[in-house]
């Protein structure tokens, strides 16, 4: 196979910016997100498993914190632009809608 | 009933005084788990229908969220997400491929990642239920049956059910509901206790109640604890004017009292602070539980002094000059707190909970005991405090002994464990009052674990053994000249309210929808009465011989 058929890949570290962690409502919201763009993008922590962020269960199994530095791999034609999109979103407060009291 | 069979009659257990006139959606069954059969199918056909049951399935919650909005989306929301997740579905089509059905490739996947929910504990374990349901949902609509749980319409119905769960009554839109029927369940079970506080009209084990189809016209009768199936003109004209006079009819708000003028005062059972309003235009004279539990729930740590003075300020504030009883927080392995180090018990009831998870726990308890006597300095209500789940005196004076070192005025224990009712005496020896959980009280008389459907008919505070154990707090009370006060579910059953005021209660408390119909029925008794009543009840065999023999004495 010619390596022109190497899918784009994309690939960038982010902290994880949410209280909850990836997990509630934000674990929700990553995988809408993930779910609705072109790349496949993966989350590892450390040497953990690679998470598919479509995937609500790997997530919420994933045991991933606020604080976490994690890593994003995106596979795929717009691989650069999404990758940047979830890092954005999984670096912010995604539970700023519930109050705690 | 008398020996002939009305067979256009079923009866049961009436919540309450009301009627309701409508047609029926019964509960759909519950989805029983697929068998281990071989497929016969082509693992491409039984993807194929995966797919399109998984899509089918994720899309009606959205659209079920986007109707009820809220926290019940959210959840809504969550459950179309793990329906579609590709992970589960990789899993799904694995199972396929290895030789077995799409239900049971579906059910299968999903157990394992129920498992691996469990196995986290905590937040994660209490998401694995919803993993049932998802995989319920997904099945029923492969076999091309109605998906579990409540059922929706446009118009008001009347829900029939084998039993309800708490999860299915929190989706429930009450607006729609005209009554509720189970042919399960007992006089404290979920539904009537959810019955009670919504000021629903319910029968509960109604057994028979599994023949009444969707879409049959009937009568619902609370206050004859009976259903007409199909109802004659005359029987519908009876009804439609009772539900009249019932709305035109506002009772008077009057204080609790028998028709002699012995005053029982009628409190209300809180458990957050959103229901003081309920209570205050109900005409609660105050409030006989307050339980503690939600301010510690959401909580990942324990709350702030300063938060729960606060909380506690407001609710003393709504009650100037009457008495507020406060119970202290009523954890344990059945109501798990993430910042309560728990063990895994695996007879939760019978484990470290109540007073003895605060004895693990004192620094809480203590902090807890702290902010109520600040709100108290700082309030004019009569408060009163007590501690849950306490078997004997000595722990009893533990905790009042505690409680007094920040300057409560009067601490009293719940009784709800047999030992407590056979030691009341000494118990009340220690404590200035004592306050009767019949719901755990029945419980552990019958050794009928609450949260089993198979035990309800033993979850049944009518029952003489558990009667006799009120009398004898009763009489402990009486004899030492100590309050006694009920605030289990049985103090809401109007015709029990009086048994228990005959067995010696000197107040009531209950969910505050129930207070009409307590003061109503109380007013028609004498304390001679109520006490005739109480040993009529005490004689019986049976919890529901003694309901007969009330009622027809």
């Amino acid at each position: 196979m010619p390596d022109s058929s190497a899918a784009l890949s994309a690939m960038c570290e982010v902290v994880v910016g949410s209280a909850a962690g990836l997990h509630a409502r934000p674990a929700a919201i990553v995988v809408q997100t993930a779910s609705k763009l072109q790349a496949a993008i993966t989350i590892q922590k450390d040497d953990g498993p690679v998470i598919n962020a479509r995937s609500i269960m790997s997530l919420l199994t994933g045991g991933i914190h606020q604080g976490d530095r994690i890593i994003l791999r995106a596979v795929g034609e717009s691989a650069q632009d999404d990758v940047k999109v979830m890092a954005d979103l999984i670096a912010k407060e995604l539970d700023e809608g519930t109050e705690h009291h | 009933m008398k020996g002939q069979s009305i067979t256009s009659r079923i009866s049961g257990i009436g919540i309450g005084r009301g009627i309701a006139i409508g047609s029926v959606i019964r509960m759909p069954d519950p989805i029983e788990d697929p068998q281990d059969l071989r497929r016969t199918a082509s693992v491409s056909d039984e993807i194929k229908r995966v797919e399109e049951s998984v899509a089918a399935t994720a899309a009606e919650l959205v659209r079920r969220g986007a109707l009820v909005g809220g926290e019940a989306q959210d959840v809504l929301v969550a459950e179309s997400l793990i329906v579609g997740d590709p992970t589960v579905l990789d899993d799904v089509r694995s199972l396929i491929e290895a030789g077995k059905t799409a239900e049971r490739a579906v059910f299968e996947a999903f157990r394992n990642f129920q498992s691996a929910l469990l196995q986290m504990g905590g937040y994660m374990a209490e998401r694995a239920a919803d993993l049932d349901d998802v995989a319920h949902r997904v099945i029923a609509h492969l076999i091309g049956v109605p998906a579990p749980g409540i059922p929706n319409s446009d118009h008001p119905f009347i829900l029939v059910a084998n039993d309800l769960a708490p999860a299915d009554t929190a989706m429930l839109d009450l607006s729609k509901i005209l009554a509720l029927v189970t042919s399960g369940g007992g006089p404290t079970a979920h539904t009537a206790i959810l019955a009670r506080s919504k000021g629903l009209v319910a029968i509960v084990a109604a057994h028979g109640a599994e023949s009444i189809s969707t879409g049959a016209q009937v009568i619902i009768d609370a206050a004859a604890s009976c259903i007409y199936l199909e109802p004659t003109d005359i029987e519908l004209a009876n009804a439609r004017e009772r539900q009249l006079t019932q709305k035109d009819v506002v009772a008077p708000l009057t204080p609790g009292e028998l028709s002699d003028g012995t005053r029982i005062p009628l409190l209300a059972n809180l458990g957050s602070l959103d229901e003081i309003e309920a209570a205050v235009t109900l005409g609660a004279e105050g409030v006989g539980l307050f339980r503690t539990e939600f301010l510690f729930l959401d909580e990942q740590s324990a709350p702030s002094l300063e938060s729960q003075t606060e909380d506690y300020r407001r609710l003393l504030a709504s009650f100037p000059g009457k008495k507020v009883v406060v119970r202290t927080l009523d954890a344990g392995a059945d109501k798990p707190l993430a910042f309560l180090q728990q063990d895994n018990e695996g007879n939760p009831a019978l484990g470290i909970r109540g007073l003895r998870a605060m004895r693990r726990a004192e620094n809480i308890m203590r902090q807890q005991l702290e902010a109520l006597a600040k709100a108290d300095q700082e309030t004019d209500a009569d408060l009163w405090v007590m501690a849950p789940m306490v078997a004997d005196a000595a722990e009893t004076a533990y905790f009042t002994k505690i409680a007094k070192e920040y300057g409560l005025k009067t601490v009293g224990v719940m009784a709800e464990i047999p030992s407590s009712a056979l030691v009341a005496e000494q118990i009340l020896a220690e404590a200035d009052f004592v306050s009767i959980g019949t719901n755990d009280l029945t419980q552990y008389t019958m050794a009928a674990d609450r949260e089993l459907n198979t035990t309800a008919s033993y979850q049944n505070p009518w029952h003489p053994a558990v009667l006799r154990l009120i009398k004898l707090i009763g009489d402990a009370g009486t004899h030492v000249g100590k309050p006694v006060g009920v605030c289990g579910e049985a103090a809401s059953d109007p015709l029990l309210a009086v048994v228990l005021v005959g067995l010696g209660a000197t107040t009531l408390s209950m969910a505050p929808a129930a207070l009409v119909d307590v003061r109503a029925e109380l007013s028609k008794h004498s304390l001679a009465d109520a006490q005739k009543l109480a040993l009529i009840a005490l004689s019986a065999t049976s919890a529901a011989a003694a309901r007969e023999k009330v009622i027809g004495s």
